[in-house]
């Protein structure tokens, strides 16, 4: 041993030793602990998201609300003039301005009130002049839709006016195939202006973005309508991905065909793509042919699964994973899982982290044998017997209680339309209501089972005397509404929600 | 054979000799030496002594010199006259050898082969203390002693060995030595001839020795002031003797360095010359400065003397400087000491200007000039006193690390002194370094470092009662504006310095203050290494870079806070000791070292140990505690909680040590340090309690879950971008060595410090992630403890490898130290890394640059700021998780809106208002913004601009808010989002018009009305009123109308024109309106309560009263003799049962430190920190460069 090798002293009795593995054993435990507690609760995740609806009443207390509608012809373009129809499904009257614009700007403004329970025309062609106008709606109070439809001249289409103005908007379909014209309107409803590009996709995963559809700049106020057709050629199926590299816009498509199966299509996009939609109480035409597109705008695969649901119960889902960017059409008119001319639930879901897809339905209809809708139990046949084609986007399957506002039947078409309904959970009790001034009279109560669905038929919302209806559901629900015109197409339109008021369930 | 011994003729030198004159004579007629005869010279003067001379010396040669022309001179006459000495014996007239000590010092002559022997040189009226031993030079002529002032002699030093300076007074020299060097300089009159003949002595071959066996009794005359110096010829004033010992300095190093070597150090020389120079001008020393300046102007006017004696030394030289030089202290005295003292004494103390404690603490030191001027103070170098070379001299006396053959010796790593001093300024430059690029410009708009107001408005922000957070508001200031004003007032209003003194500062103070908390625990070495481990974790340098100002404050206070909660662990002790010692323990029956029972038992034997004075001591350092813990409160709430958290982990260490109701004291003086601060804080506090619910928000407001780190990222303090690197693991797994090799109260340290960073980590944890709720500390701020308590640990590993290791047999403990050794190492290369960047990751753009748009406008405007908490540059109010927002005034903000009250009060409306967007329950948000003269809307998504979305907006947000019908985006902003309000009103409007509806002023949540917000846009409402953004004070001419002001609250707001007050009606229930509203000069203004400022006024008094109080207390001490308990006294004793250990006689780090210093502020008796601990080497204390220089001026009497 070295001289100055240091003996121990017995300075470290044991309990010294004891403390010493006591206090390492401690800190062991708790670093331990510590960790558990880091992983095994996982960190709050933020708040994800709300993934916007594209239209959406404001509760009726709002401070505020507005609606943008982007899609109006102001005629002589080839396309039917447009009319924006406000709702007011609140018990007390609703005033606000009506603020036109056209491919150079905002061109006029007007006052308007809607009286409780009622409904506006507001035609915005009748204020200002171009050959595309768009409209924004300012209202002090919430509690109206606004819907916007084209024709009837020779077609008739109808959607819901957009409650928000977003950067990205999404079209699952569009046809650039000889006898179609897609024509893509964007609207800037908000005061700063707006920097577009807009990407295609076809079936196949082949994507396209034309020069002149980058770097759109569109103005305040500024509705600026392009042919997707003229640089996206005959391409039976194009998704149409809207990107804003600053500011806001609304995006609205319309596409018209000729031909045999003619028919107007007015479509709102989708500002964001969401894991689940539901097409409640569709059917498929005995004659023509109908279709899901499901596009994937994220930028991973998509494992999606289609449920369907029948009267008899369920049908073997369909499965498809859709690359990024991809655009999946599947005929379900064709599946031999799905009987002909039977109402179903088709309800589209995700599985996996990818950020969700956007579906649009297709029905093309020959005529022969009725309307988009004919099929047993359905009186929908009535005055049918004229080819017809539509296209529509699903309704976002939302969970929570929801009211939809339909609007009253605005077509100039002779029968009356018929509302699916589907449960998107446990059982549902709902309540149709038509709106008649500051009271409501109850048209029907139903019962839907989990996950099931049913068709109020024509005769049932006959009652309603063609007034607005109010859907309340005692759960999630989604509702759809087919209404067969006498002109050529098919005009599905998909319910309007109403958010509930803040504090409420 | 001729054995007569050799003959030694006394050279004594006297002029106007004083009644000390006889003793002297007396002492050399006592000598037993044989062969030794006495010439006594009178160099002028007016007296004869020859008569006081034939009494006691009959046999004695006098001859009178025609004129003083200096001892050197004079005893150059005498090497003329005398033939056939073989030694001269040169002697002042006030020093009375010893009667052996010739003898003595001619046997060591011949022993050690010496050509110049130095008796030891005791004082005059008292023998037993020591004078000097011989002194030391630097490279730059600086003469450094070898004693401490009032060093008693017991035999210390009383070992032959070499010097470099043999001090005047009686020194020994051989006469062959003499002639060859050609005597005295006889240009040095006084103060540095001995310097000079020792060092061409030693050019001349010659050793330099001290004998201690001689011994001689020195009065210094010169030094004492009781003999003026003799005016030479060519001085028209009597030079003093700073002047005279800087001119003969310099002389002797232009002398005698050869010109190769002098090509070196003059440089140097002149460097220091300067730096010394420009420091005694900030000191104000004007002495010293001309001494400096004149020394060299003296001397450039001699070049030509100069040369010739150059000349003469050159043919004199025997041996190269290179040789000589190794007998030198390395380094410079001066500047050493210098940095010594400012490090230890403060600021005056380094200057002169106060003397140091221990000058004054001698007794009957004879005091130079007029006792206040600063002389000599600081022209040697004390520090080197304590340098670890100082005892490692070879046999031939050679220092340098060399032995005697010029081997390098082995040394230790940072054993000495001045090494730690260079570690220390090393890592002082590397921070420095790191900062470069902040010490420029100003400090950008990040998190809190908004620009500071004018000090003027910070301080009229203490006492105004009024403040522009939010909308408006009466509640009381945080007294961190009255902080701030006060720094800025020190630095003349100049505000951007003392920002940047106030944020760069808290990283060097918070390193200080954790060398200072080791000091209590550890070895010099160990407390270097937890300083530099506290310094180079990333988590200051994190808080910069994402301007957390409180965590930079928290970083700063916390070692202190823990300082003081250790002060209250020892008095649990000491009290524990002192019943020990009460109880009459045998000490031998004590299962402890012997040493500290002692150490325990002396301290609680004391004065203090009685009920009175520990709880004086107590009360003084909670009063400590609450001042340092106000401090941190001021600036970060949250202090507050890591206070207390401190608290909690020491009790819970001491408890599971070993339990007992003492273990309560350190959480007991927590809460009552809490409660100082508090009152301290007073009508802050008050305003916070009454937010309600509230006010927990003042700690912090809670960031989203998201995006705050996770377990291993709170481990390694990696809340920023420095300490997100793999490396940052390594400091923490370093700073478990001591829970590994550490024993008795060490290993008892560790646990508790390891007991607080756990609870800091955990509470950290549970707060970010969000389970406390609304309770959110800022992390910064919470891992501040964390930081401290394992720096500390990373000290006792150091202490533990130190102390503790030796006790192990070899294995794995070894290997684990040199783990954690490497880890230490490693730890803190990503903070290195960082000071490269220059800036410490801190963005060089602000929102200053991208905003700067938003400039002063008429009328005035607010901003709201949305985002995470973290990302605003601005105190806010929080709107859920992760979401926060506040307002500034007339754009970016300043400090008036960094501290923001903690009730938002109406600034809530602002957010209902955004809720409302959130929930598309509005399309025209900037509507219901506009009351607010809300301009703008920022909505930031990360740090700073540009920067990594860390912390990005909700996307929600940007959503509602883009799709806002009255919001226009600002385009071209990166990095965050910026709306205008199209539709905002100014602060301050008129319009004639109605006043605003009834609606308004009931329903604040309705729309503007429709006159208010179309009028926004210049539909009538037109800016009036100019003032300053923030003000309470605005003036102009009215055209008449309804004025509106967007101030809250309502009611205290007055508008006067042309004197008359207008009357007001509240608007949306907080603002103001003044309908009909006259025509003419307008004067708005704000009335607040008197008791506010009557508060802060008293809040003030009440932090000056407790610093004074303290200041005093602690200057009581001092001159007490008290002071702060040093390692390792402090160490030995423990509340977990008086336990202790001390480190085994021998060690280095047991060889530097004090045995038992009294603890300052625990007020133990004097007598205590004298006590030593048997066993234990004594301290060496540092040496006042004052009384080293009396001494050497006594040299040279």
């Amino acid at each position: 041993m070295s001289p100055h090798r240091p003996v121990p002293t017995g300075l470290a009795a044991p309990a010294a030793g004891m403390r010493r593995w006591a206090l390492l054993g401690m800190v062991v435990v708790v670093l331990a602990g510590l960790a558990v507690l880091d992983r095994g609760i996982a960190r709050t995740a933020p708040a994800p998201a709300a993934v916007p609806l594209a239209a959406e009443a404001a509760p009726a207390p709002s401070e505020s609300s507005s609606w943008y509608c982007a899609g109006g012809s102001g005629g002589g373009n080839g396309v039917p003039g447009a009319t924006v129809y406000l709702t007011n499904t609140t018990r007390t009257p609703v005033a606000g301005t009506v603020t036109v614009g056209n491919e150079s700007g905002t061109a006029a403004t007007s006052r308007v009130e809607v009286p409780p329970g009622g409904q506006v025309a507001v035609v915005p062609g009748q204020l200002a002049r171009g050959a595309w106008l768009a409209a924004r709606v300012d209202l002090d109070r919430g509690g109206v839709v606004a819907t916007q439809t084209m024709g009837p001249a020779s077609a008739w289409a109808v959607a819901p006016c957009a409650s928000t103005a977003s950067p990205t908007w999404y079209f699952a379909s569009g046809s650039t195939a000889p006898g179609s014209r897609l024509l893509l309107a964007l609207f800037n409803p908000t005061t700063t202006p707006a920097v577009v590009d807009t990407t295609f996709a076809t079936a196949g995963g082949k994507m396209s973005q034309p020069a002149p559809f980058e770097g759109v700049v569109v103005a305040p106020g500024q509705v600026v309508v392009a042919d997707v057709g003229t640089y996206v050629q005959d391409e039976p199926l194009v998704a149409t991905t809207v990107s804003a590299r600053s500011g806001a816009v609304v995006a609205d498509e319309v596409e018209a065909r000729q031909g045999v199966v003619a028919g107007l299509s007015l479509r709102l996009g989708v500002p964001a793509p969401r894991p689940s939609w539901s097409l409640p109480g569709i059917e498929d035409p005995a004659a023509g042919s109908s279709s899901l597109a499901v596009l994937n705008p994220t930028s991973r695969a998509e494992e999606v699964q289609v449920d369907v649901q029948l009267e008899t119960g369920p049908a073997a889902p369909f499965d498809q994973v859709v690359g990024p960017g991809d655009v999946w059409q599947l005929e379900t008119s064709s599946a031999r899982r799905i009987p002909a001319a039977q109402p179903f639930t088709v309800h589209v879901s995700t599985r996996g982290a990818g950020g969700g897809v956007v579906v649009d339905r297709v029905v093309s209809s020959t005529g022969s044998t009725g309307g988009a809708n004919a099929g047993a139990g359905s009186a929908a046949s009535a005055g049918a017997g004229a080819p017809g084609w539509g296209s529509v986007p699903a309704a976002a399957a939302v969970p929570g209680l929801l009211v939809w506002a339909l609007p009253g039947p605005v077509g100039p078409g002779s029968s009356p339309p018929r509302l699916g309904l589907s449960s998107l959970g446990g059982p549902v009790s709902v309540r149709l209501l038509a709106l008649a001034g500051r009271t409501r009279v109850t048209v029907a109560t139903l019962r839907l089972p989990a996950h099931g669905f049913t068709v109020v038929l024509p005769q049932v919302l006959g009652r309603a005397g063609g007034r607005p209806l109010l859907v309340v559901g005692s759960g999630p629900i989604a509702a759809m509404l087919d209404e067969v015109p006498g002109s050529p197409g098919v005009v599905p339109l998909v319910a309007v929600p109403l958010a509930p008021p803040a504090g409420s369930p | 054979m001729d054995a007569r011994a050799p003959a030694v003729v006394a050279v004594l030198v006297t002029r106007d000799p004083g009644p000390w004159f006889d003793e002297t004579l007396a002492a050399l007629a006592g000598q037993d030496y044989s062969e030794l005869s006495v010439l006594v010279l009178v160099s002028g003067g007016e007296e004869d002594p020859t008569e006081r001379v034939a009494r006691h010396l009959p046999h004695a040669f006098v001859r009178r010199l025609p004129e003083d022309r200096g001892f050197g001179a004079a005893v150059n006459e005498a090497m003329a006259m005398v033939e056939g000495a073989a030694f001269f014996l040169l002697c002042h007239d006030d020093c009375a050898p010893d009667p052996d000590a010739v003898h003595r010092l001619v046997e060591e002559s011949f022993r050690s082969n010496a050509g110049v022997v130095s008796p030891k040189m005791v004082r005059w009226d008292d023998p037993s203390v020591l004078l000097h031993v011989g002194l030391n030079a630097d490279k730059t002529g600086a003469v450094v002693g070898r004693v401490r002032p009032g060093e008693v002699d017991h035999g210390q030093h009383d070992a032959a060995r070499d010097v470099f300076v043999a001090p005047g007074g009686c020194t020994l020299v051989r006469a062959d030595l003499l002639q060859a060097i050609g005597g005295y300089d006889a240009g040095i009159r006084a103060m540095g001839e001995d310097l000079d003949l020792s060092w061409r002595a030693q050019l001349a071959g010659a050793r330099v020795v001290v004998a201690p066996e001689a011994r001689a009794r020195h009065l210094q005359a010169v030094a004492g002031g009781l003999r003026p110096v003799a005016p030479s010829a060519g001085d028209p004033a009597p030079p003093t003797l700073q002047q005279l010992q800087r001119r003969n300095e310099l002389r002797t190093v232009l002398k005698c360095y050869s010109g190769l070597h002098l090509v070196r150090v003059l440089p140097q020389l002149a460097v220091l010359a300067a730096a010394e120079v420009l420091a005694a001008l900030v000191a104000r020393d004007r002495a010293r400065a001309n001494a400096v300046l004149g020394a060299w102007r003296w001397n450039l006017r001699r070049t030509r003397e100069l040369r010739s004696l150059r000349a003469a030394v050159r043919r004199q030289r025997v041996l190269p400087d290179s040789v000589v030089r190794r007998q030198q202290l390395r380094g410079s005295a001066r500047l050493a000491t210098y940095a010594s003292r400012l490090l230890y004494q403060g600021f005056d103390v380094a200057h002169g200007l106060v003397p140091a404690r221990q000058e004054r603490a001698v007794p009957g030191e004879p005091v130079v000039g007029d006792g206040t001027e600063p002389v000599l103070t600081g022209s040697v170098g004390l520090a080197f006193s304590e340098d670890a070379d100082f005892d490692d001299l070879d046999d031939l006396g050679r220092r340098s690390g060399r032995d005697r053959f010029g081997r390098r010796l082995p040394r230790r790593i940072l054993a000495s002194r001045r090494s730690r001093l260079l570690a220390a300024t090393v890592a002082g430059l590397v921070v420095l370094f790191g900062s470069r690029g902040l010490l420029g410009g100003p400090l950008p708009v990040i998190g809190q470092f908004a620009p500071l107001q004018g000090w003027a408005s910070t301080w009229h922000q203490l006492f105004a009662g009024w403040q522009p957070a939010g909308l408006g508001t009466t509640a009381p200031a945080t007294p961190a504006y009255g902080i701030v004003g006060l720094v800025g007032t020190l630095a003349l209003g100049g505000m951007g310095l003392a920002h940047k003194v106030l944020v760069l500062g808290c990283i060097p103070v918070g390193a200080w203050g954790m060398s200072r908390l080791m000091r209590r625990l550890a070895p010099p070495r160990a407390r270097l290494a937890a300083a530099l481990a506290y310094l180079l974790l990333p988590l200051a340098y994190d808080a910069l870079a994402t301007g957390r100002w409180d965590g930079l404050v928290a970083y700063a206070v916390m070692p202190f806070v823990l300082g003081s909660l250790v002060d209250a662990v020892r008095a649990g002790g000491r009290a524990s000791a002192s019943a020990a010692a009460d109880r009459a323990v045998p000490v031998e029956r004590m299962a402890v070292p012997v040493e500290g029972v002692a150490a325990a038992a002396a301290e609680g034997a004391g004065p203090a140990a009685d009920g009175t004075g520990q709880r004086r001591a107590t009360l003084r350092r909670v009063a400590l505690l609450g001042l340092v813990e106000a401090v941190g409160v001021a600036f970060a709430p949250g202090v507050a909680v890591a206070v207390l958290l401190c608290g909690l982990g020491i009790t819970a260490g001491s408890f599971a040590r070993a339990g007992g109701r003492r273990c309560l004291r350190p959480l007991a003086e927590a809460v009552a340090g809490t409660v100082v601060a508090a009152v301290l804080c007073g009508p802050w506090v008050v305003g916070t309690a009454l937010a309600g619910s509230q006010a927990v928000g003042v700690f912090g407001l809670p960031a989203a879950a998201s995006t705050t780190p996770a377990l291993g990222g709170l481990l390694r303090f990696a809340v920023g971008p420095i300490g997100d690197s793999p490396l940052s693991w390594l400091l923490p797994a370093a700073a478990l060595l001591p829970l590994l090799v550490a024993r008795e109260a060490r290993l008892a340290w560790a646990g508790r410090f390891t007991a607080v960073a756990m609870m800091a980590w955990a509470l950290a944890l549970v707060t970010s992630r969000g389970w406390a709720g609304s309770f959110a500390p800022s992390l910064d701020v919470l891992l501040a403890p964390a930081a401290a308590s394992l720096a500390a640990c990373v000290g006792l590993g150091v202490a533990a490898f130190e102390l503790d290791l030796a006790g192990f047999r070899f294995g794995w403990r070894q290997g684990a130290s040199l783990l954690a050794a490497g880890s230490l190492g490693l730890g803190m290369l990503p903070v290195l890394a960082w000071s490269f960047d220059g800036r410490w990751g801190l963005s060089s753009t602000g929102y200053e640059g991208p905003l700067a748009f938003m400039g002063p406008s008429p009328g005035g405007y607010r901003v709201l700021w949305l985002g995470d908490p973290r990302t605003l540059p601005l105190g806010g109010w929080a709107d859920g998780r992760g979401v926060a927002y506040g307002t500034s005034e007339g754009g970016l903000p300043t400090a008036a809106e960094v501290w923001a009250p903690a009730g938002s009060g109406p600034a809530s409306r602002l957010a209902d208002a955004v809720a409302l967007a959130l929930r598309g329950e509005t399309a025209h948000l900037g509507r219901l913004l506009a009351p607010a003269a809300v301009r703008y809307i920022v909505v930031t998504s990360g740090i700073a601009p540009g920067s990594t979305s860390s912390e990005p907006a909700p996307p929600a947000l940007l959503a509602a808010l883009t799709g806002q019908g009255d919001l226009r985006a600002v385009p071209g902003v990166q990095g965050f989002s910026v709306f205008e309000n199209t539709e905002a009103l100014p602060e301050r409007a008129v319009r004639r018009g109605p006043p605003l509806g009834a609606e308004a002023t009931a329903r604040s949540r309705q729309p503007a009305p429709a006159g208010a917000a179309s009028s926004g846009s210049g539909g009538g409402w037109r800016p009036v009123l100019a003032g300053p953004p923030g003000g309470s004070v605005y003036a102009g001419p009215l055209p008449g109308g309804t004025v509106f002001a967007s101030f809250a609250p309502a009611g205290r707001w007055h508008l006067t024109v042309d004197g008359r007050t207008q009357h007001e009606a509240p608007a949306f229930g907080w603002a103001a309106q003044f309908p009909r509203a006259a025509r003419g000069a307008g004067r708005l203004s704000v009335s607040t309560s008197a008791l506010v400022p009557l508060a802060a006024s008293a809040e003030v008094a009440a932090w000056l009263g407790l610093a004074g109080w303290l200041l005093a207390g602690r200057r009581r001490r001092r001159d007490r003799g008290g002071g702060r308990a040093d390692w390792p006294s402090a160490a030995l004793v423990d509340a977990g049962g008086a336990q202790a250990s001390a480190p085994a006689a021998g060690e280095r780090g047991g060889a530097d430190t004090t045995p038992a210093a009294a603890p300052a502020d625990a007020g133990t008796a004097p007598a205590a920190a004298s006590a030593p601990v048997a066993g234990m080497p004594a301290r060496r204390e540092r040496v006042p460069q004052a009384a080293r220089s009396r001494g050497a001026a006594q040299d040279r009497q």
